[in-house]
């Protein structure tokens, strides 16, 4: 890895906190950006690892897709899903506009 | 007779044979609760009231003849298992309120046992810690010295169980978060294998490295929490078909030709604390006394797993906690009425600054350009650290290593560098990697009285080798009958 490319910059964690939807306030933005730095610098270790032909492991238990049948099974009412909501309007989540 | 400081094992015998009601044990729980808690903080919501009830419903279930060994228990549950009508936090501003409308599969199976739950414990906002200080609420301390850190993320679990204010505790361990806080409290912690109990309705941190386990004050009492929880859930597609087993009925198993595996590389990591290094040394002649034989192995791709850890922890984490959108449940920043503006502050004002660098570092770890870098390449390094426990339960039947490389560290000592925080779990994180079982267990104290764990860990599926072993340790030393002085 080029050494460059790994530059933490304040642009970069703009960004990141951007696609993360995060907003970084302009005081502690040089602390988040000290922190990112140095924990990927360490990071970069695995760069020195050899892993040359080895397959990347997800998860432990070699899962394959668990599938049911079909059926028609109990669930929450609309009133229960809705009872945690910040906002709701009728029997649905209610949203700022986005159109 | 102080009704509080009963192991689990002990109340039952004692509700069976009607010396004491569960009311009575649950009143002298909470009564400690209400002593305790102000030193300690390791509740976010007590349950009295309910509990009280539960116990009542306890007791009139154990006069009908109707007794399992939890029927009646008083057990605290960590902040972030849904318990349904009892607020489940996540020790998070942006779980503030939330009131989960079903249980987890592990509380089903917990009320259906007829345990009582007094309330819901401390953590690391989102699990994310190692010392409890990352809670969005307060800072648990830990019994044995008010000043120091009790651990992480499971604390309030740990502390919970080390103070008596519960008979035992359910945490949650992604890379070390049942063991290490267990550890520093002086009592036994046991992180599953990955897949033998169900994580329905467990928050989501690290979807592949999570596992729900039991805090307890000594083996028997894990053995029987974790009796009561485990077992394959259609709700979990990722929880395991196993036959049940008893863990209580291997207990006492003898040692006699068993091989426990010492890793060179406990001796190896800088930073490590001799008295650490003694400790698990002096555990190493324990387990000849009692008959095994001790083997040297190596774990060699140790010195990767802190970084491969906390890049697939994290990636896991940004995309887990990307349902925290204020829309479905908890808090909203309602002032806000563009959508993504919405999104943005409801998220920035609702996580803490350690959830926000997770999140961060895991969508860098993804995005285009660094997903090969990062995620893959710890994916890979992943692969090897399976290989390399592989390799030495062939010659061993567990490993002994230290839990962590120090006693418990004072509360503010490390919470300014998230690095130096992340490499205290360089003993643990490498299980949650491999899916395999560990267990912390007492193995002294430090010369400022600071306790010491000693963690085993087990191939996959072999949690009745390590209890079987950590029992046996247990029962050779006296280390788990000390009380912190409160």
């Amino acid at each position: 890895m080029e050494t460059s490319k790994n530059k933490i910059t304040k642009d970069k964690v703009i960004n990141v906190a951007n696609l993360s939807r995060l907003d970084i306030d302009n005081n502690s933005l040089d602390s988040f950006c000290s922190h990112f730095e140095k924990i990927i610098e360490y990071i970069d270790i695995l760069s020195k690892a050899d892993t040359d032909n080895v397959e990347p492991t997800f998860n432990t238990i070699s899962l394959s897709n668990v599938l049911r049948d079909d059926i028609l099974k109990e669930s929450v009412s609309n009133k229960t899903a809705l009872l945690n909501a910040p906002k709701k309007e009728d029997r649905c989540f209610s949203v700022p506009k986005i159109l | 007779m102080q009704l509080h400081t009963l192991t689990i094992s002990e109340a039952h015998t004692l509700l069976k044979k009607k010396e004491i009601s569960s009311k009575e044990l649950t009143r002298a729980v909470l009564d400690r609760i209400s002593a305790v808690e102000k030193d300690i903080n390791a509740y976010i919501t007590i349950t009295g009231e309910n509990a009280l009830i539960e116990a009542e419903k306890a007791d009139q279930a154990i006069a009908s003849g109707n007794i399992t060994p939890l029927t009646g228990i008083p057990l605290s549950i960590k902040d972030l298992i849904c318990t349904k009508n009892i607020k489940t936090t996540c020790a998070s501003k942006i779980l503030e309120n939330f009131i989960p409308p079903y249980d987890a599969t592990v509380i089903k199976k917990l009320k259906n046992a007829g345990a009582v739950i007094t309330g819901k414990v401390n953590m690391d906002e989102f699990a994310m810690g190692s010392s409890t200080e990352n809670s969005g609420f307060k800072t648990t301390h830990n019994p044995w010295n008010l000043k120091m850190i009790p651990g992480g993320s499971s604390g309030g679990s740990a502390a919970s169980v080390a103070a008596s204010m519960c008979l035992g505790s359910l945490g949650s361990d992604t890379g070390g978060s049942i063991r290490q806080p267990a550890s520093h409290c002086g009592v036994v912690g046991l992180k599953p294998t990955y897949g033998r109990v169900s994580r329905f309705g467990l928050i989501a941190f690290a979807s592949s490295l999570d596992q729900i386990g039991p805090i307890t004050s000594n083996v028997t009492d894990c053995a029987i929490l974790l009796n009561a929880i485990s077992g394959y859930d259609p709700k979990d597609s990722t929880s395991v078909k196993q036959n049940t087993v008893d863990f209580t009925k291997s207990l006492k198993k003898d040692l006699k030709g068993i091989v426990v595996g010492i890793p060179r590389e406990n001796n190896e990591l800088e930073g490590i604390d001799p008295e650490i290094s003694k400790k698990i040394a002096d555990a190493a002649e324990i387990f000849k006394s009692l008959g095994a034989t001790c083997e040297s192995v190596s774990l060699p791709h140790m010195k990767y797993a802190v970084a491969a850890y906390y890049v697939v922890a994290t990636s896991e984490a940004s995309s887990n906690l990307a349902r925290f959108d204020g829309v479905k449940y908890g808090f909203r920043d309602t002032d806000k009425t563009d959508l993504i503006e919405m999104y943005k502050s409801t998220r920035s004002k609702g996580f803490g600054d350690e959830v926000k660098r997770r999140i961060l570092l895991g969508t860098y770890a993804l995005s285009a350009g660094y997903y090969d870098a990062y995620y893959k390449k710890a994916s890979q390094i992943r692969t090897l650290i399976i290989q390399d426990y592989k390799n030495a339960f062939e010659k061993c039947d567990f490993l002994i290593s230290p839990v962590t490389p120090s006693a418990a560290f004072e509360i503010g000592e490390k919470n300014h560098d998230p690095l130096l925080m992340y490499l205290s779990d360089i003993f643990t994180l490498s299980a949650n990697m491999a899916g395999i079982t560990g267990i912390s267990v007492p193995c002294g104290f430090s010369s400022e009285n600071l306790p010491i764990g000693l963690q085993i860990q087990g191939n996959h599926f072999m949690e009745e080798k390590i209890l079987n072993a950590a029992y046996k340790f247990e029962q050779a030393t006296d280390y788990h009958t000390k009380k912190p002085a409160l």
